[in-house]
């Protein structure tokens, strides 16, 4: 048998084949009559219209054949494609070529066979039409050609189908394109030659009011604003010329309702028609107007600032700046665009960190402001004023700095300082004379005067007096209000300073009738203040006290703790402070009554500038009218623990912490935060504190704030790393500083940010745990239930050894083989009460953790008795710290 | 023991109202000059216990006064007192580092200048004994 050999097209042929889209179709009637039409006519038992796939033959119609496709490589014809010629075998069992064809040999037994190509509509063929007998035939000339006719129907047949096919997908996409045409949001026409519409989508209707019959066959320029009619007619001619080029122009649309809409339309000319697209952007437009007016109304705002405002990103680079801005640079904006403003400005090392707002936050409390200078090449540096606030938009950080050139200011203030101390001097010289000589006349040195004199001259040296004081409280107030007064702070021991202000007033008491009488209740009592300061308010309030009180009263100062205050009260015996009057005591010239200032002999300055002061030195400062008469001024100024007393032992270790930290709040957070660790703390507000403590006492954990009351903290960490003593013992920086240095470069073990929340402290606290005990302690918990053992072991630190014991028998073997620091026990085991270990625990402390409460007094060496329901396991953790610090506390004292 | 002061001040009525004080009050034997130029040429003819000196005065100042008269040779330790207006923590600190043993604040009172002087030089003089005990 000879297969169908495979054409030279044959690639070409089966994509030929694909295109028409027929194989495995359902029978269709066109194909069909001609097969029944061929059979018939030239008496054959079958006829088919076969088609040559790949590897088969399929029949698209058939007459007298069940199969519906058989193997192209026993296919006849297979030969008719590969040849595209007519194949007419008369006999198949004298052709070499199909005798032992399996069709041939079995069914359909095939003896004849005539086929005719079919081509698809480019000529290619992808088929027969052919005729088979069951006996040797022989066709006539004329039946041959019927059968060539036929074939060519069916070539004819094929064509028609496949263009009905491509028409029916044509007219599918045509609806489509009608859909987005009729859903289209936007207008979209045709319009003609003449201008006139031609389609229009119902989006017409939506955007100017007119629907597209209304508007179909009108002149476009009818409906089109008459100022935009020019500018509408030269774009159409324009489209006109350009062919094929999209044109983009707006114009007004007159609405049916009255009005316009601004349309953007888009068009191109196509075969003498637009096509035409628009957009209502009537809104847009309107908006980006606004938008636009708005962005100039903000830059000439910024513009026309008398400060230069500028704004950078998050690494300190300019982003924008306004005009005064580019004058104090030098540059335009451009120029400046992208550049460090530190190229501009000397700025701290630390800025800008500044407090941080969210973006639409309102401004709260202070900005930072910083006072620099601007260096600018070929114009003399000067100063410059800058204030920063830091902004978070989403993410994303940025800075607002408001420069003011400063000069002026400076000179100003410069030229009233001088005038200050001119005044000083210019008035202090005539008062100088007026009060010597006056003084050395009542002093009797020029002969005695008759008394009536005598009076008048102590008159005028009392008001003499009265204005050398007047003068002084005003120097100071203008030196407090240019913040000229500087603050030495430092531990002054307080009772000894009233003691002292008592002392030095103690004359002007006794010249008024009045003594005073100093009661405290607390022994030790350092506050952080300026002494000379201090002094000053407290000489302030004595003296009023003095002036207020009747001769023969005693004024009692009290000084008492009250938290982290110190709290000084001076009660004077006078009539109170008047209701009405309480609002303004603290005021500038205030004064009760206006006759008072001339019978007391005050300034009126007093009270304001003792509150200055003490509001500087972070004090509080009040009054209260006590009830049986008289006033009670009090000043609250920051405690600070006085040092321990008792010799310090500079080698023995303390189980405490050193915290060189002058914020009292902080203080005390830190301090709890030890204590939570079973570690006591020492406060050092000052350096020469922290000093006078690390000399003393030899501490396991240091923190130290870098801003000290007077100095900087980071001093401290060179002297402690030398200090034999201190060796190895942890040192952890606290800072406030939103860009807080690093620890490694402080040579520290850690740094902790301020505010002092739960995960800033978190290793604090750790170490803390670690630095209380050196060596991990041994801990035996005798407990008959396993899950209990396991929850207590969870809850101490992980450096320590637990080993567990469920019954006496255990526990025995445990204390047998080992020395334990702490033995917890509870009573119910399954060999007995847990308490009859008690007197086989060696050196051990024995903390009881057990269900219930054991009647009568603990006895013993049991140290903390606690009841699983009541106690926490905080509690029982506690109770071990404590026992374990005063074990090792006798371990080292050993 | 009367105390011999040198008085320095610009303002003649104060060098009157001072050597009065001085004088009667206190018994000084009290010299005056009326500058800085005129007190050195004074104390390189006389000896004095203790010199007064005010802050500002035109020409030289009471600063530069001191300084002049410790770089003459036997005047190192002379007892300089400022008598001033100025008298801030800070200008006051600026005095003793200068050398003064102290300050007498303007306005004066003239019934007790005589004292103030002489307490301030008792305790200079007892400081200077115990500093340098075999000077």
């Amino acid at each position: 048998m000879l297969p169908a050999p495979t054409p030279s097209n044959e690639a070409e042929r089966l994509a030929a084949l694909l295109e028409l889209a027929i194989l495995d179709t359902d029978p269709e009637g066109a194909f069909d009559e001609i097969v029944r039409y061929a059979a018939r006519v030239l008496d054959m038992p079958i006829a088919l219209v076969s088609l040559v796939d790949e590897h088969r033959q399929w029949f698209k119609s058939r007459t007298g054949l069940d199969a519906s496709e058989t193997p192209r490589d026993i296919s006849f014809c297979g030969h008719a494609v590969a040849a595209d010629r007519p194949l007419v075998v008369p006999d198949t069992l004298s052709d070499s070529r199909f005798s032992d064809n399996p069709l041939v040999a079995s069914d359909p037994n095939i003896r004849f066979y005539a086929g005719y190509p079919i081509h698809d509509p480019a000529g290619r063929p992808v088929g027969t039409l052919c005729v088979i007998d069951r006996r040797p035939r022989e066709l006539l000339e004329h039946q041959l050609e019927l059968l060539e006719l036929l074939a060519r129907q069916v070539t004819a047949q094929l064509a028609l189908r496949k263009r009905n096919i491509e028409l029916a997908e044509r007219t599918r996409r045509l609806r489509i394109f009608e859909q987005f045409f009729n859903s289209n949001l936007d207008v979209q026409c045709t319009v003609d030659a003449n201008l006139c519409f031609v389609d229009l989508n119902p989006a017409f209707e939506v955007v100017v009011g007119y629907t597209a019959d209304e508007l179909r066959a009108q002149r476009f320029l009818a409906f089109v604003h008459p100022n935009d009619v020019q500018l509408a007619m030269q774009e159409a001619m324009r489209l006109h010329r350009e062919l094929g080029t999209t044109v983009n122009f707006e114009v007004r649309f007159l609405r049916k309702s009255g009005g316009t809409v601004l349309l953007a339309w888009s068009a191109v000319a196509i075969d003498g028609l637009l096509f035409a697209v628009a957009r209502d952007v009537t809104a847009y437009r309107t908006q980006s107007a606004a938008l636009e007016a708005s962005r100039r109304s903000l830059a000439s705002i910024l513009d026309t600032a008398p400060d230069a405002i500028v704004t950078l990103d998050a690494e300190e680079r300019i982003l924008t700046c306004n005009r005064v801005a580019e004058r104090m640079f030098g540059l335009s904006a451009d120029a400046v665009r992208g550049r460090p403003l530190r190229q501009f400005l000397e700025l701290p090392s630390d800025w800008p960190e500044a407090p941080d707002r969210r973006e639409g936050d309102p401004v709260r409390g202070p900005l930072r402001l910083d006072e620099t200078v601007l260096r600018r090449e070929g114009v003399a540096e000067h100063p410059v004023e800058i204030a920063t606030s830091s902004l978070r938009v989403g993410e994303v950080r940025a800075f607002t700095c408001v420069l003011r050139d400063i000069s002026e200011r400076r000179r100003l203030a410069r030229m009233q300082s001088e005038f200050v101390a001119t005044v000083s001097h210019e008035l202090r010289t005539p008062l100088t004379a007026i009060r010597g000589s006056l003084g050395l006349v009542a002093g009797g040195v020029m002969g005695e005067l008759p008394s009536e004199a005598a009076e008048y001259v102590d008159l005028a040296l009392t008001n003499c007096d009265r204005l050398v004081r007047l003068l002084n409280d005003i120097l100071n107030l203008e030196k407090s209000a240019a913040g000229q007064l500087e603050y030495h702070f430092e531990v002054v021991d307080l009772v000894g300073q009233v003691r002292a202000v008592l002392v030095e007033n103690a004359g002007l008491g006794e010249a008024n009738g009045i003594s005073f009488e100093l009661v405290s209740d607390t022994r030790d009592g350092d506050v952080l203040v300026d002494r000379v300061r201090l002094s000053q308010v407290l000489t302030n309030l004595v003296a009023n006290a003095v002036k207020f009180s009747p001769p023969g009263a005693v004024i009692s100062v009290t000084i008492s703790r009250a938290g982290h205050w110190l709290r000084t009260c001076v009660r004077d015996r006078g009539p109170g402070v008047p209701d009405a009057f309480h609002d303004r005591l603290f005021q500038r010239f205030a004064q009760a009554d206006s006759s008072d200032s001339r019978r007391k002999g005050g300034t009126g300055l007093g009270l304001h500038i003792a509150r200055t002061l003490t509001e500087a030195m972070r004090g509080r400062i009040g009054f209260e009218n006590a009830t049986d008469g008289g006033a009670t001024f009090w000043v609250d100024m920051p405690f600070v623990a006085p040092i321990p007393s008792g010799p310090g032992d500079r080698d023995r270790e303390l189980a405490c912490a050193l915290v060189c930290e002058d914020d009292a709040d902080a203080a005390s957070v830190l301090g709890a935060i030890f204590r939570s660790a079973g570690m006591e703390s020492h406060i050092a507000p000052t350096l020469t504190r922290a000093r006078e403590l690390l000399s003393r006492f030899r501490y396991r954990l240091i923190s130290v704030d870098l801003a000290l009351a007077d100095g900087d903290g980071r001093q401290l960490i060179p002297e402690i790393a030398a200090d034999a003593r201190h060796a190895g013992v942890p040192v952890f920086v606290v800072t406030g500083a939103e860009r807080a240095p690093d620890a490694e470069q402080l040579g520290v073990s850690g740094v902790v940010q301020k505010p002092l929340l739960e995960v800033s402290v978190g290793r604090l606290a750790a170490a803390a745990l670690t630095a209380v005990i050196h060596s991990p302690p041994r801990i035996l918990h005798v407990e008959d239930d396993a899950d209990t053992r396991k929850l207590v072991a969870r809850c101490l630190p992980p450096r320590w050894s637990i080993r567990g014991a469920g019954s006496l028998a255990e526990a025995r073997r445990e204390l047998a083989a080992g020395r334990f620091d702490v033995v917890v026990l509870d009573h119910r085991l399954p060999d007995g009460d847990g308490m009859a270990l008690r007197d086989e625990v060696g050196g051990a402390q024995i903390v009881i953790f057990s269900a219930f409460d054991l009647p009568g007094a603990v006895v013993g060496p049991v140290t903390h008795a606690l009841v699983k329901s009541r106690d926490s396991l905080d509690a029982l953790r506690n109770a071990l710290l404590a026992d374990i610090q005063s074990s090792s506390g006798e371990r080292s004292n050993a | 023991m009367s105390l011999r002061v040198l008085l320095v001040d610009d303002e003649e009525h104060l060098r009157r109202i001072a050597r009065v004080s001085l004088e009667r009050v206190g018994g000084c034997a009290v010299q005056t000059a009326d500058g800085g130029e005129s007190a050195l040429a004074v104390l390189a003819e006389h000896s004095f216990d203790v010199v007064l000196l005010d802050v500002m005065m035109p020409g030289m100042d009471g600063l530069s006064t001191l300084a002049r008269i410790r770089e003459r040779p036997g005047l190192a330790s002379l007892p300089v007192i400022f008598v001033t207006a100025k008298i801030t923590p800070p200008e006051v600190a600026r005095y003793l580092a200068a050398g003064a043993v102290g300050v007498v604040e303007k306005p004066f009172d003239p019934m007790r200048l005589s004292a103030q002087v002489q307490a301030l030089v008792a305790a200079a003089a007892s400081a200077s004994a115990g500093v340098k005990p075999h000077s």
